[in-house]
């Protein structure tokens, strides 16, 4: 695997196809941590929300990926054995850069497709009171938008947004 | 050249039938004492053998007490036993004397059966039994008309070329012997099987006529059915929605993430709620608006906060909820002025259907191995 040319963490704006709760095409964001979590995949993830992404690093720089080439099961013994076991294939990605987005973009973006996918965003658990008083859905997602647009920087915008997920 | 004869109690009065023997006729063939003990401990029997020429065969060949003629015979301590068989020629053929039947006595078990005999060839093959009305060659008279009726349907004759003596197992009674299924019944361990062992158990009782038992291992199929079923369902569910998205590839990933859920993923934010959420959308194991409750480590309350995601999130960990909040929220706690679920509420309800029957089907399964 050659060096990837950006800072981790990662995030990666992604145009989902239609398909499960979705009937069009949407917005996803993921991120991620390392080399290893960027060039790991599933055959199935290339077929699916990974066809279309955009990359954009910490410093605001982007890349499009435009292929991909399966370099195998990676890993030292036993982690090897799972990830063939898994089909936990290692790609390397033929990347294009693209105009930089500004920190501000990229939060929109994120608060966007956040507002844009209540479904996605629910936190089952909190609503239904499981660690604390139940919450309000409407109220959760709002909650979370607000958590994004008050971060300042990328560092803060992608940590926020892991915390998010959990 | 001894000869054996074949004797096979009739019916008696609780429908049994009597066991079978074989005795040399020759005085060192006959069956010795012990063995005739035996046939009558077992309550089957009222037996005795004659000699060709009607002589008593010598005291060392019997018990004590055996009487010379077609009297009874007694052994001391042991029911009384009658006489009435007898063989024409020690090469074999047969025939009776039909007008002991007539005499045979209850015996002290309160069995009444009528011995008929008929003899075997020294080689082990069995010869006719005598037809009605067929002529008593030594007797010259006919046969009784109910010995024939009650002759066995040819029972296996053993005689070895010393003319040992053999007791064949005690034949079981038409009313209390047991029809054996062609299939067989699963042992033990077998049972255990789903599916196998109680599908297997329920159409041998059905074919031996077992209908209660047959009921239990009915149910007992069942329950195996839709705990084997529940997961299949779940996989193929998954497939199907993974087949319409990816094709043959996609219905692989996707009853792969049914199996495996976030443990397979090597990408941490795999194993995020958020991620395993549209997961479990795409896979068609939640509906677009459905809760999903974590059932047995729950996500961020007691020991669950400290178990990792791909654990907690795995998809067997998910419950579906009604579409009515409440019921979630009442797994947790008071919700809208509505009270918590008790203790069985919240298994009737916070537990897949699967987990409710797999405690059924063990139940099912641990009551067949104490039966």
């Amino acid at each position: 695997m050659t060096a990837l040319p950006f800072q981790f963490p990662v995030l990666a704006l992604i145009r989902a196809p239609a398909g499960g709760w979705y009937d069009d095409v949407h917005d996803e964001i993921e991120y991620f941590l390392g080399e290893t979590d960027f060039a790991t995949l599933t055959p199935y993830d290339l077929q699916g929300d990974y066809a279309d992404m955009r990359i954009v690093d910490v410093t605001g720089r982007c890349w499009r990926i435009t292929g991909t080439t399966k370099l195998g099961v990676k890993g030292t013994s036993w982690r090897k054995v799972l990830n063939a076991i898994f089909r936990n294939f290692t790609y390397r990605y033929d990347l294009t850069e693209e105009a930089p987005m500004t920190f501000e973009a990229v939060r929109d973006h994120i608060c966007a497709a956040i507002k844009a996918d209540p479904v996605g965003w629910r936190d089952d658990e909190a609503i239904a009171g499981e660690s604390g008083p139940p919450r309000e859905e409407q109220e959760m997602l709002e909650e979370k938008i607000e958590r994004c647009r008050r971060t300042t920087n990328m560092h803060e915008l992608v940590d926020t947004f892991i915390h998010l997920t959990d | 050249m001894p000869v054996a004869f074949h004797s096979r109690g009739r019916a008696d009065t609780r429908g049994r039938l009597g066991p079978a023997f074989y005795a040399g006729l020759n005085d060192d063939e006959l069956p010795p004492p012990g063995a005739l003990a035996e046939a009558t401990m077992r309550g089957h029997g009222i037996l005795s053998i004659l000699d060709p020429s009607n002589a008593a065969p010598p005291d060392s060949a019997l018990a004590p007490g055996y009487l010379p003629d077609q009297s009874p015979i007694a052994y001391p301590g042991r029911p009384q036993m009658s006489g009435i068989g007898i063989a024409d020629e020690p090469t074999g053929g047969e025939t009776m004397a039909p007008e002991a039947l007539s005499e045979v006595p209850r015996s002290t078990s309160g069995i009444l059966s009528y011995p008929e005999l008929f003899s075997i060839a020294p080689d082990g093959r069995p010869l006719q039994a005598p037809d009605v009305g067929q002529k008593d060659p030594i007797l010259n008279r006919p046969s009784a008309p109910d010995l024939a009726d009650a002759l066995p349907d040819a029972a296996p004759a053993i005689l070895s070329p010393l003319g040992d003596v053999f007791f064949q197992e005690p034949a079981r009674d038409a009313g209390e012997e047991k029809r054996k299924s062609s299939i067989g019944h699963a042992d033990d361990l077998e049972s255990l099987i789903p599916l196998w062992g109680a599908g297997r158990n329920t159409l041998a009782d059905l074919e031996e006529g077992n209908y209660g038992s047959a009921a239990l291992n009915g149910a007992m199929f069942l329950s195996d059915l839709f705990l084997v079923g529940a997961p299949a369902k779940f996989i193929a569910k998954a497939a199907l929605t993974g087949a319409r998205k990816g094709g043959l590839k996609g219905a692989r990933e996707a009853a792969r993430y049914a199996v495996m859920g976030p443990i397979r993923a090597e990408k941490p934010s795999h194993t995020k709620w958020k991620y395993v959420r549209s997961q479990l959308g795409e896979h068609g194991m939640l509906e677009k608006y459905q809760h999903g409750h974590h059932w047995i480590v729950h996500r961020n309350e007691g020991i669950g906060r400290h178990i990792p995601d791909a654990i907690k999130n795995h998809p067997l960990n998910i419950i579906g909820m009604p579409k009515d909040l409440s019921v979630h929220g009442r797994l947790h706690g008071p919700y809208k002025g509505l009270p918590q679920y008790n203790a069985l509420q919240k298994y009737w309800y916070g537990t897949p259907l699967w987990f409710k029957n797999l405690k059924l089907d063990l139940a099912l399964h641990g009551s067949d191995l104490v039966r």
